[in-house]
């Protein structure tokens, strides 16, 4: 299950068009806890992981 | 930068959660002026961050409502030059009459987090029939930006589906997380995952105004970068930007690391323990040093501490369900690619495409 089929494959392979952009060009993947955070810790972290379980509904003090 | 905080106050719960992983449960509370001295202590070390979020953890925090008012206070009186805000995961059961009043009062720099297993029937049989305690409304109307978090256990996993629509019908956003202990290699299991997400996935496509749940919309583009898979980077803060203090006022990386929830065979060891940026791929399990995928694995550090003694090896059964769920994803957001659904750069379309190609080739 989940497993695309050869043509849809083929399909986004076509859309790739711009060359491959390294990770140094500017995407910082280094700690990031408000934008990568996967959102499934998969043991229940209960809202304890930084940003991710909390949505800023809250607004700041100030 | 973003910094969390949190307190411990209470390690005591009202309920007893099928799936709880805090084995070690007391009585024991946190005095204020445990409390005080943390705040005065990490307020005192706040340059470089721009927000102090201080999470109001237990058990169940609401059980120490009077301190949480306190807490709240004391900041609100001698941190009022720092930008901060304050947070409480519950259980919901408390929070009603004086307490729903004085978190509206306080909503302008104090949110909670609900936990909502889902339907009344999935709900009440992960949660000790609590969920006719819950005032659901007051949660969906005043936190519409913050998720519910919702476990699923292996009883009711075959209900995955019906809990999270029944949570958006309720006006809820959905964190949904597997619980510990659900078996992976059964391919029973498995099988019943793989049909409630098929189902799941089927709803969003059907309902793209709905911000799907976050199993299936966690991120995974990243893999799309070159040379992403030379490095390994921590994922939380914890350690650095997160940290823990349990009810006697001792520091932990995170919640997983206090005795409550540690194997007792893996007890945190403060100076043993050291959290380090890039993590050196040498220290990773031999199957994740091969992994094609694993600048997308959420793995978690501390869940890794508690299962295996060692920050950087993941338990496997872990590791069934992580690339099952990401074999998933790349399905889903293939489907919602093609139906023009996603609002994306022309860079991130590109990163995103080129990961789900490799998610395809490397997952089964």
């Amino acid at each position: 299950m989940f497993k695309l089929l050869e043509e849809f494959k083929e399909l986004i392979a076509s859309k790739i068009t711009s060359k491959q952009l390294a990770v140094a060009g500017g995407v910082n993947f280094a700690y990031s806890c408000t934008s990568l955070c996967a959102n499934d810790c998969s043991g229940g972290c209960e809202g304890s992981c930084g940003s991710y379980c909390k949505q800023n509904s809250a607004p700041a003090s100030r | 930068m973003e910094r969390c905080i949190t307190l411990i106050l209470t390690q005591a719960c009202n309920l007893k959660c099928t799936y709880c992983y805090e084995h070690q449960k007391s009585y024991k509370i946190m005095s204020f002026e445990t409390a005080k001295m943390i705040l005065d202590n990490e307020f005192s070390k706040s340059e470089g961050y721009d927000l102090t979020q201080i999470d109001l953890f237990g058990g169940e925090p609401f059980l120490e409502f009077d301190l949480i008012k306190k807490i709240t206070e004391y900041v609100e009186q001698n941190f009022s030059n720092y930008n901060y805000r304050l947070f409480a995961s519950t259980n919901g059961t408390l929070v009603h009459g004086d307490v729903q009043k004085w978190l509206l009062e306080k909503r302008c720099i104090f949110s909670c987090g609900l936990s909502l297993d889902g339907t009344r029937n999935m709900h009440n049989t992960n949660r000790s029939n609590s969920f006719d305690s819950i005032d659901l409304d007051f949660f969906a109307s005043n936190y519409p930006n913050q998720t519910v978090k919702m476990t699923i256990s292996v009883e009711t996993l075959p209900h995955l589906y019906d809990g999270v629509v029944f949570c958006h019908e309720k006006g809820f956003k959905v964190a949904c997380n597997l619980a510990f202990g659900i078996d992976w290699s059964d391919p029973k299991n498995m099988t019943v995952l793989e049909e409630q997400l098929m189902l799941l996935i089927d709803y969003y496509i059907k309902n793209p105004s709905i911000e799907p749940c976050t199993m299936l919309n966690g991120e995974i583009a990243q893999l799309g970068y070159e040379g992403i898979d030379e490095k390994c980077v921590k994922w939380c803060g914890a350690g650095t930007h997160m940290r823990t203090y349990d009810v006697d006022g001792k520091y932990y990386p995170c919640q997983f690391f206090t005795p409550m929830s540690t194997n007792s065979n893996h007890k945190y060891d403060n100076q043993a323990v050291v959290f380090e940026q890039n993590i050196p791929i040498e220290k990773l399990d031999k199957k994740c040093q091969i992994c094609k995928v694993r600048a997308a694995c959420p793995f978690c550090y501390g869940s890794n501490y508690a299962n295996t003694g060692n920050l950087y090896i993941q338990d496997d059964n872990i590791c069934k369900l992580t690339q099952k769920i990401l074999l998933a994803r790349s399905y889903f957001k293939a489907l919602q690619w093609k139906n023009g659904q996603l609002d994306l750069t022309e860079e991130k379309e590109q990163a995103l495409l080129r990961s789900i190609l490799l998610i395809q080739e490397n997952l089964k």
